[in-house]
């Protein structure tokens, strides 16, 4: 009904062009940084359990009771896997070992390297899926697979002959703790926090690399019977080995609460978000606060002739929103390309839809708080101001 | 439009005091004023005797301390003040000192306003602007803005804004003191050749006595009253 009024309100918010721009912008650049952070921080918790979903098939994780997350790899007793595999409810349980070793190419050149052992009758728990060769590969003597960016990147700076670095390809070798291991397949993984490369090899295989040391299971990944209560197999399994049993989302969860509390991830984005949200409230604001000051005689001329506080409500509403919308557009189209443009680096940006929501909701309070600001002195405004000169 | 009376606007006994701190100003002591449908009235006086706080309380834009004011057959204290504010956007057109033409609205869109908070669709609003700016003379300048435009053409815009819903009652506040002499006659013209029909009534709040004569009657100010009434010459002024 009130639409006749909006033309009006958007010549008036267009015509102020220093302060329309100043707007937009301090919108843009807020809801930007705000997206940015906010990627970044979902980017880099996600790669804090990598691990986890690399190994998707588990449905519960058994390790040293101790261990606070995923990668705090405290290895136990091989004999655990066969008391594992008698608890009820446990369909079945494979050992996996993990260890950082360092990884000598043909050249000479080191690059530390996460080392997983996978059962060597099932090579369950193995990576999401093959870019080159096949998992079945590992059976092969000395096998390794390693993965595909890895490979690329570290392993291809490593690698360097003459210079150029080349990346690592199926069929060279290299060494592990000065045993020979052969690259029979590159894997797609998903990249872990410091990106280390990740190396699939046999679970036996694995004990050899390794320097000597009393235990070599790291975890036991368990599959259950269909139908059967996680908690409580997790339950049992703790009550009858004393150690920690974990549902694959409970690890998830450990992991993130661990590396949320222990590392600046939350902190530095959290700041950069904030940063954000300051700095778009201080333009935007500011800006939309001097326009209405700006304007305030001639929002007397609109009451003097007739208008309602209503009506200056809604064309104040609507110039906010409509600041509001063209800088979250603008913000989280400028996000989304140095997503697409960051893609292939090292740098991980995740927008999630909650990341949209939470910008959207971050743009929509710092306008209606400009606008409240506003709207008061409008309503306020004496009529009789107009005849002033 | 219905004709019962020949009174537009009837003021009895209007008083108005501000406070500001401990000082109290009588701005208006007992005014009792009519102005009759079809008129130009002018209202003068010295500076601080109370014409603005009188236009503004005819216009229903300030309440009155005591006394009372209608315009046409509406007392303004009976009308709660959302209907105050629709009632003075129907029927009442201003112009003031200060022009006070929204500076990034083009003439049309400036014209156009009162016609869009009277509702009329948007559209013919802009007819009606276009149509009322050819009238005052600026047919040519629709789309400029206020800064593109001479004082004289903002005025003329301005006198377009105030009569294109055809209101009941014009107020203008000092209209031709920011002007050269010979463009305020030129509002002037305009003022009453436009102004004064269909028995509209003008008031015309002035210091300029360069254009005294444009007025039907004259009532001079002084100190919150009203000290004397006159009627003016205009035989030799065509309309
Ligand atoms: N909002 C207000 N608050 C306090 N005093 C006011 C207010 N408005 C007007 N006054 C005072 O009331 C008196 C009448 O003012 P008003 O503006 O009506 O005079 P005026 O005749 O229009 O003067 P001018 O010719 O200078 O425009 C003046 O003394 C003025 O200072
Ligand atoms: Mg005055």
């Amino acid at each position: 009904m009130r639409v006749v009024m909006r033309s009006i309100s958007f010549s008036m918010l267009v015509g102020e062009k220093g302060k329309y721009f100043a707007m937009i912008f301090g919108l843009s650049f807020s809801s930007l940084l705000m997206a940015l952070s906010a990627a970044l921080f979902v980017g880099m918790m996600t790669r804090t359990v990598s691990t986890i979903r690399n190994a998707g098939i588990a449905d519960i994780w058994v390790m040293d009771p101790k261990a606070l997350f995923v990668d705090d790899v405290k290895n136990i007793q091989d004999t655990e896997l066969y008391r594992v595999r008698s608890v009820a409810g446990v369909k079945w349980a494979v050992p996996m070992s993990y260890a950082m070793l360092k990884a000598r190419l043909s050249n000479g050149a080191f690059q530390n390297s996460l080392v997983l052992g996978l059962d060597d009758a099932t090579l369950a728990g193995g990576p999401p899926s093959m870019v080159q060769g096949s998992l079945a590969d590992l059976r092969q003597t000395d096998a390794v697979i390693v993965d595909a960016e890895g490979a690329q990147r570290r392993f291809g700076i490593t690698a360097a002959e003459n210079g150029k670095p080349r990346p690592l390809r199926v069929g060279d070798s290299m060494e592990l703790n000065d045993h020979r291991a052969i690259v029979v397949g590159l894997a797609k993984v998903e990249r872990s926090l410091l990106s280390q490369p990740v190396i699939y090899t046999t679970y036996s295989r694995a004990l050899g690399f390794s320097p000597a040391e009393r235990n070599t299971l790291s975890y036991v990944l368990v599959k259950t019977a269909p139908g059967v209560d996680l908690s409580a197999v997790c339950r049992r399994i703790r009550e009858q080995t004393g150690l920690g049993a974990y549902t694959r989302a409970e690890l998830i969860r450990r992991t993130l609460v661990y590396y949320f509390r222990n590392t600046a991830i939350p902190l530095s984005t959290g700041l950069a978000a904030l940063l954000g949200l300051i700095v778009g409230t201080a333009v935007s604001g500011q800006a939309f606060y001097s326009f209405t000051q700006d304007n305030l005689r001639y929002f007397g001329v609109l009451k003097a002739m007739g208008a309602s506080n209503f009506t200056l409500l809604l064309m104040i509403v609507m110039q906010a929103a409509v600041v509001g919308l063209i800088g979250y557009g603008i913000g989280i189209g400028a996000s989304a390309l140095c997503e697409y443009l960051m893609r292939n680096t090292l740098v991980s940006l995740e927008t999630t839809w909650q990341i949209l929501a939470g910008s959207a909701a971050a743009v929509l309070l710092i306008c209606a708080g400009s606008a409240a600001i506003s709207v008061r002195k409008v309503l306020d405004l004496e009529p009789a101001i107009v005849f002033r000169s | 439009m219905q004709v019962q009376d020949h009174t537009a606007v009837r003021c009895r006994g209007l008083s108005k005091s501000f406070h500001t701190g401990d000082t109290v100003i009588r701005a208006l002591r007992g005014i009792d004023l009519e102005v009759r449908a079809g008129e130009l009235l002018m209202l003068v006086g010295p500076s601080g005797c109370g014409k603005t706080t009188l236009i503004s309380v005819i216009t229903g834009i300030l309440n009155q301390d005591s006394g009372e004011c209608r315009l046409f057959d509406q007392k303004w204290s009976d009308l709660p003040e959302g209907a105050k504010t629709f009632y003075r956007g129907r029927h009442i057109g201003f112009v003031f000192q200060a022009f006070n033409l929204i500076p990034a609205l083009s003439a049309a869109e400036n014209v156009a306003v009162p016609l869009l908070i009277n509702r009329v669709p948007r559209r013919e609003a802009f007819q009606r602007a276009c149509a009322m700016l050819e009238r005052v003379g600026l047919g040519m300048r629709l789309h400029d803005v206020p800064s593109q435009l001479s004082g004289g053409q903002q005025q003329r815009v301005a006198i377009a804004r105030a009569l294109v819903h055809e209101p009941k009652l014009v107020v203008c506040d000092e209209p031709t003191s920011a002007l050269d002499a010979d463009i305020g006659r030129d509002v002037m013209d305009l003022l009453r050749s436009l102004g004064r029909t269909g028995g509209r009534a003008l008031i015309v709040v002035t210091h300029d006595s360069r254009i005294f004569h444009y007025a039907d009657r004259i009532a001079r100010m002084d100190d919150g009253r009203i000290s004397e009434i006159v009627d003016s010459n205009v035989g030799g002024l065509g309309s």
